[in-house]
């Protein structure tokens, strides 16, 4: 017999984040105006030898029936079109710029970006850029099937010199939908 | 037509007394009326004046920076935890701080939602960890949040929400009508005088460029100014005028924000405190600066970790602002 009207039930593994479902539409624009980026999504802050990196960055994950939405923080001085985040996703590699340029491009993935200040503007004070994207679930092989490997990392050039970099490394499972 | 009226309010700390001898009344915005103050448009007198006595030589005051969520409406993030250790390290300084002065960004909130209030509520359930005294500068985020927004009576932009809170939540109470304001300090027996200027480089109009010239030009033998974006952020209306107008005058030192960091830049007489709970852009930690007059005279500034104590920086200047041992 058919089980009808039953939905497969949310998997958990300890030690893994679980991604809560959203149920509104994400506007990829970098905004974070939907309530959901705040009050329900995952949030894990980028560390460096266990504290909090800086300068600050972080990852917030939300899912829905067909897509992941990852959104990236970076707070940052200087923004450079050079700059990037690398995210990880199971097989799924990619370098995100503060133009929401993909590379490799996937061409499924969505993206949108918002910038405080000036990029590629050297002699101004820049204040952050963030990242929306949504991933389609059919690119993440075996998101459905138990917890993915999920890396973020980013490394920033201030200009006093130096490199200065902060990542999150984790787990992730989708929640229930 | 309402005219000044006097008012004695004691400020105690452990150090002394503050005495408020005058203050200036508020008035309706907008009424036009005469009243030596309110609508920053009008131009007639000063928009907030208010005469503070110091019983004691020493002169200290505590200065905290930006605080708010890395994202908009981020109020379930707010920072509350670090600006509230920030005002409690304040209170517990000894000798405790005549009173603070902020450089702004209090909230990363929309205009047109509903997180101002709430953002404003935990910022000054924080700073009541501090008993003395706080003088808030107006950040671009009390108006849009664009660096280049203006917000107020006679601007483009008028009142948004985030200004109204900020002007009702933390102007008002202190008695003002204005963004911009001057509190004027009186040593023992008037053997100095200082000045803090309150510069709004978010609210920007010609009355307060017209305020800023006359108020600098009164001598005092120190002249601390407050703004949130500093020398470097031109895109913010209010910073090239003012400036201008500040480099014609005498100044001790420019107390900035914007910059998530802590930063002294020497050559501008500017200190940069924007690492009150905002997502930091660079290696400082979070933390606070206390300014204090030393008995010769010179002014010394000690960046402050918030959570060890740590001194992450001073400098010592003179009452002109050129550095000093």
């Amino acid at each position: 017999m058919a089980c009808r009207g039953k939905t497969k039930p949310p998997i958990h593994v300890p030690g893994a984040v679980t991604v809560p479902a959203t149920h509104s539409e994400i506007e990829l624009d970098g905004e974070w105006e939907e309530p959901d980026w705040d009050r329900t999504a995952a949030r894990e802050v980028f560390k460096l030898n266990g504290v909090d990196a800086r300068p600050f960055s972080e990852i917030r994950l939300l899912h829905d029936a067909d897509h992941l939405y990852v959104t990236l923080y970076a707070a940052d001085e200087n923004v450079r079109s050079s700059e990037k985040f690398d995210l990880t996703i199971g097989k799924l590699a990619i370098d995100i710029n503060p133009q929401g340029h993909l590379t490799p491009a996937v061409p499924a993935i969505r993206t949108g970006a918002d910038l405080d200040g000036t990029l590629d503007q050297e002699t101004d004070d820049d204040e952050e850029w963030v990242i929306e994207l949504a991933i389609p679930l059919s690119v993440l092989d075996g998101v459905n099937e138990g917890a993915l490997p999920v890396h973020a990392g980013r490394c920033d050039v201030p200009r006093a010199g130096g490199v200065h970099c902060g990542a999150w490394d984790g787990k992730i499972v989708l929640g229930a939908g | 037509m309402l005219g000044r009226t006097s008012l004695v309010v004691s400020f105690c700390t452990l150090v002394g007394c503050l005495a408020e001898t005058s203050t200036d009344p508020t008035v309706d915005p907008g009424t036009g009326s005469d009243t030596g103050g309110g609508d920053p448009t009008a131009g007639t007198g000063d928009p907030g004046t208010l005469d503070l006595q110091v019983t004691k030589d020493l002169f200290r005051f505590g200065i905290v920076g930006d605080t708010r969520p890395a994202g908009i409406d981020g109020t379930s993030h707010y920072p509350k935890t670090i600006i509230t250790k920030i005002y409690a390290d304040m209170e517990a300084e000894s000798p405790k701080p005549d009173f603070a002065v902020t450089t702004g960004d209090y909230m990363f909130a929309r205009t047109n939602g509903t997180q101002a209030t709430p953002q404003m509520d935990m910022y000054l359930n924080a700073r009541a960890q501090f008993t003395g005294p706080v003088y808030y500068a107006l950040g671009n985020h009390e108006c849009t949040g664009a660096t280049t927004s203006n917000c107020g009576p006679g601007t483009t932009t008028g009142s948004t929400k985030n200004f109204t809170v900020f002007m009702n939540r933390m102007i008002q109470p202190l008695g003002f009508n204005s963004p911009y304001y001057v509190v004027n300090f009186h040593g023992p027996a008037n053997t100095w005088t200082a000045k803090l200027v309150v510069v709004a480089g978010n609210a920007w109009t010609p009355a307060q460029a017209t305020w800023l010239e006359t108020t600098l030009a009164k001598p005092t033998t120190y002249t601390f100014v407050a703004r949130h974006e500093s020398t470097t952020a031109t895109t913010a209306p209010g910073v090239k005028p003012s400036t201008t107008i500040i480099n014609k005058h005498p100044l001790t030192l420019l107390i900035v924000g914007h910059q998530h960091t802590y930063l002294h830049v020497p050559a501008n007489k500017e200190v940069i405190v924007g690492n009150g709970g905002a997502p930091l852009v660079s290696q400082t930690s979070y933390g606070y600066g206390m300014v204090e007059r030393r008995a010769d005279g010179a002014i010394k500034f000690t960046e402050l970790d918030y959570q060890t104590h740590a001194k992450l920086d001073s400098f010592v200047v003179r009452a002109d602002g050129t550095p000093t041992n």
